[in-house]
């Protein structure tokens, strides 16, 4: 890159002026046109056990206070299931949630869980599951919608 | 650029020569730095395309391993695992309890290798945007079988 000399006696200096212009371009070109991808994360756990299902348990005698536990399911057509059991109140609360067309309806479920979250402020946990074919992406809306309410998230496995 | 660049003048008759060989060299090595930078930058992230999720989360504070699913190949700590058929698994794979072997093979191996590895359990998830539930529940299995149950849900962050 260093600029040569003349051979004869006169030295002969190059120009490289214009190159240093279009250096100079290209440099703020590509700054100005670059995207900085910044990652991040959600936390999340795996959840020991499958959620719970819609057939009843064997003829037990139940503990007095069954834990109180949130599930949400995401269903095929992006429907969501949130499934609210257990409790001093013993409760059995199923709300669904219709899709849109563009996928789950997350703003609907912010809603529901902060509700559930006053009505349960003991509540910190939910289990999401989901069927088979629903993709990484709509569960991750899910997540990160209900992590913003619930301090922990299981993902059922 | 001319102005800034170009040739001084004395107060005499002679012209004086600004010295900007040493500044090109440095733009080369930023230009070059740059254009390696714009072209490699996505692969970085993730070497065999996977489309992370876009999201909000907390920032990476450090490292951990990581279990990478794309379209056809499952990467733990960027070593193959298994090799996946548009993000299927091959049907011999499945165990009765949801994990699959290799999979779970591959979390040991990494258990017994690395010393640090049988301290931690969590796990940094790059899973593309397409995988569907059924693939990544059943890394989730196998991870959770060997000992790794706390998950890092990595997304792009959505600025």
């Amino acid at each position: 890159m260093s600029a040569g000399g003349g051979g004869g006696d006169g030295e002969v200096e190059l120009n490289i002026t214009p190159i240093i212009d279009c250096f100079t371009v290209l440099i703020a070109y590509l700054l100005v046109s670059m995207s900085f991808i910044s990652l991040s994360i959600i936390d999340a756990g795996v959840a020991a056990t499958a959620p719970p299902s819609d057939t009843p348990p064997p003829e037990t005698v139940p503990p007095p206070d069954p834990p109180l536990t949130f599930a949400i399911s995401v269903q095929e057509g992006n429907k969501l299931e949130l499934k609210l059991t257990g409790g001093k109140e013993n409760l059995n609360l199923v709300t669904p949630i219709e899709a849109l067309a563009d996928g789950p309806d997350v703003n609907t479920l912010k809603t529901k869980v902060e509700e559930i979250h006053q009505l349960h402020p003991d509540l910190k946990e939910a289990n999401i599951s989901a069927d088979a074919a629903i993709k990484y992406k709509t569960i991750m809306k899910v997540i990160s919608t209900v992590k913003a309410q619930l301090a922990k998230v299981f993902l059922a496995s | 650029m001319q102005s800034m660049f170009g040739k001084k003048k004395k107060k005499g008759s002679e012209e004086v020569a600004l010295q900007i060989t040493s500044m090109a060299d440095i733009f080369t090595i930023i230009l070059v730095f740059l254009l390696k930078t714009t072209a490699s930058g996505l692969n970085t992230v993730s070497p065999n395309g996977a489309n992370l999720p876009l999201g909000k989360g907390q920032e990476i504070t450090h490292e951990s391993m990581k279990v990478e699913i794309s379209a056809n190949l499952v990467e733990i700590d960027d070593k193959a695992a298994l090799n996946l058929q548009n993000f299927d698994l091959p049907v011999t794979e499945m165990q009765a309890n949801g994990m699959s072997q290799s999979i779970y093979q591959a979390f040991m191996d990494k258990r017994k290798n690395h010393q640090e590895a049988n301290s931690v359990s969590e796990l940094l998830v790059l899973a593309d945007q397409n995988t569907p539930y059924s693939t990544l529940k059943a890394v989730l299995a196998s991870a959770a079988n060997s000992g790794f149950v706390d998950l890092q849900l990595v997304m792009v962050a959505d600025e």
